[in-house]
């Protein structure tokens, strides 16, 4: 009677496990994994300007000062 | 024994259908019939009428970019909200690649499915979806290729040819010789359906202008005048008398005088609250002096002047994305220029001056001011050095099509010049490799022969 439920028993694991493998797993080619992968390209990074470059912004800003004084 | 076998027969079913739990998708539909696949495409329609376009005629988030990186704003006395420089949005530049392909994935969708159907519908969506690809296609070629060049147009690497949806396919970038030829492969397949509804958007002169912009970039001078002659001769379209000038350039919504497309004609688009941000952010940086002295001791002559600046060089003109016929008299221009017709150059540029510039005096052989040398073109699509007819062409060029995006394309068509801004203490520098925006990283990860742009690292 034991040996006869335990037989029972295990022919129902068997067709659950057999089912789920045969049903349920379905074959998926995935793209390869890129998701760990830099998205993302390195922007330039700025780097501290000469004296005489910091001098051509400062002509060019006191060139649009006068320029616009006294205009609103 | 029943209860064992109930058991056995709800655990087939449980483990055998893996689909119990899917939902089914409410009010989406695959398209079937031709009004299906035509709303698709209306989709992408509507958002170039409400202003939220960046892939196809583009919007303002377009044009902030695009002078945010370019120089007729000078970062140097004020950075403002704008992109500080190019070297700012090359990642975000990636996601602009994804957005077009998404465009073109949709049009290939139509094509795929509306190919032979004989409907007015079909034939008015498959001529706006070739359309549509097309100036997709030239807007990659444009951003992601490097500017053309008559000796290497068969080697420098171009946009991947794809005319089906496949999900599979790994195509690589061909040339910008094959691009080109693609995209105006696709631009005849657009006219040769006979575009005549506005409700699509590109009709017959909206194509043949595209088409002519892309002969142009691609140094097709023959091409450009005969399609630009075309359009100037039998469009029925005139350029705007200086008059009307303002009301046609600062129109808010409406699409009037020499306008043949322009995006955001919608008066009541959700992205409303948006736009109001973007045009405080692009008047939130001066424009720079050479541009202000193109315009000449007496500014307020020239219509433009006003249209398009306060007295403090911030912007006021309405920054919409545009095609307008000046663009196609100035390329006539050059065109002709490039093909040693001078008389039809000058004669092309002294119109458009005459229907901007009040009491102007044409410009002869004679008069034409010396090339200055401390302009940041130098050289022309060959690298040779500037003439003056050359630099007035490109000195019109300039002021016409100020703050609707060209800028930054005439200097990367025009040599590359490489130039700095100062902001916050530190410099950074446009560089010649920058003019090429990178392909998205994700397409050069999934195929190790998709080619990137050069320069770009990780």
């Amino acid at each position: 009677m034991r040996n006869r439920r335990i037989r029972i028993i295990i022919t129902i694991f068997a067709v659950v496990f057999t089912s789920a493998i045969v049903c349920g797993c379905g074959f998926e080619k995935l793209p390869p994994k890129t998701n760990d992968a830099a998205k993302e390209y390195i922007k330039p990074k700025g780097v501290v300007p000469t004296k005489e470059e910091k001098e051509i912004v400062k002509a060019a800003k006191a060139e649009y000062e006068q320029a616009t004084a006294g205009q609103n | 024994m029943y209860r064992k076998f109930n058991i056995l027969i709800i655990t087939v079913i449980l483990t055998g259908c893996g689909r119990y739990l899917d939902v089914q998708p409410q009010g989406e539909v695959i398209p079937r019939t031709d009004e299906e696949f035509a709303s698709i495409l209306h989709t992408r329609l509507r958002e170039i009428e409400g202003g939220g376009d960046e892939c196809i005629i583009g919007n303002m988030e377009v044009i902030a970019r695009l002078e945010g990186c370019a120089d007729d704003l000078d970062a140097n006395i004020a950075s403002g909200s704008l992109t500080l420089y190019s070297g700012e949005c090359i990642n975000t530049m990636q996601l602009y690649y994804e957005d077009i392909w998404e465009v073109v994935r949709d049009c290939n969708i139509l094509i795929e499915n509306l190919s032979g159907r004989s409907t007015e519908t079909a034939a008015s969506s498959l001529s706006a979806a070739y359309a549509i690809k097309g100036i997709c296609y030239y807007n990659l070629l444009r951003n992601f290729c490097q500017p053309w060049n008559d000796g290497k147009a068969d080697e420098l690497p171009g946009i991947p040819v794809v005319d089906k949806f496949d999900i599979n396919a790994k195509p690589l970038r061909g040339t910008v010789r094959q691009t080109y030829e693609y995209i105006d492969g696709l631009f005849r397949k657009s006219l040769e359906l006979n575009p005549k509804d506005k409700t699509y958007i590109f009709t017959e002169w909206i194509v043949k202008a595209y088409r002519a912009k892309l002969a142009f970039w691609c140094c097709d001078w023959p091409g450009t005048r005969e399609i630009c002659g075309d359009i100037l001769d039998n469009s029925g379209f005139i350029l705007t008398p200086a008059p009307e000038y303002e009301e046609m350039i600062n129109s808010k919504y409406d699409t009037i005088g020499e306008v043949l497309v322009r995006s955001h004609i919608n008066n009541s688009s959700e992205l409303d609250w948006y736009f109001t941000y973007m045009k405080g952010y692009l008047a939130s940086r001066p424009a720079c002096a050479s541009l202000i002295k193109l315009f000449g001791p007496e500014p307020e002559k020239d219509v433009r002047y006003a249209a398009s600046f306060d007295r403090k060089r911030f912007n006021v003109k309405v920054p919409e994305c545009r095609v307008r016929l000046s663009e196609i008299v100035l390329m006539m221009a050059e065109a002709a220029y490039h093909e040693n017709d001078r008389e039809t150059a000058l004669r092309w540029l002294n119109e458009l001056r005459h229907n901007r510039i009040e009491g102007v005096e044409p410009l002869t052989e004679d008069n034409l001011p010396a090339v200055r040398d401390d302009d940041r073109i130098k050289v022309d699509v060959y690298g040779k050095p500037l003439t003056p007819l050359l630099q007035a062409i490109f000195d019109e060029r300039r002021k016409e099509l100020y703050m609707e995006g060209d800028r930054w394309f005439e200097l990367k068509r025009n040599g590359r010049p490489e130039w700095w801004i100062i902001s916050n203490g530190l410099k950074y520098s446009t560089l010649e490799y920058l003019y090429t925006a990178p392909v998205s990283k994700q397409d050069v990860d999934l195929n190790p022969d998709f080619e990137q742009n050069p320069g770009y690292v990780y």
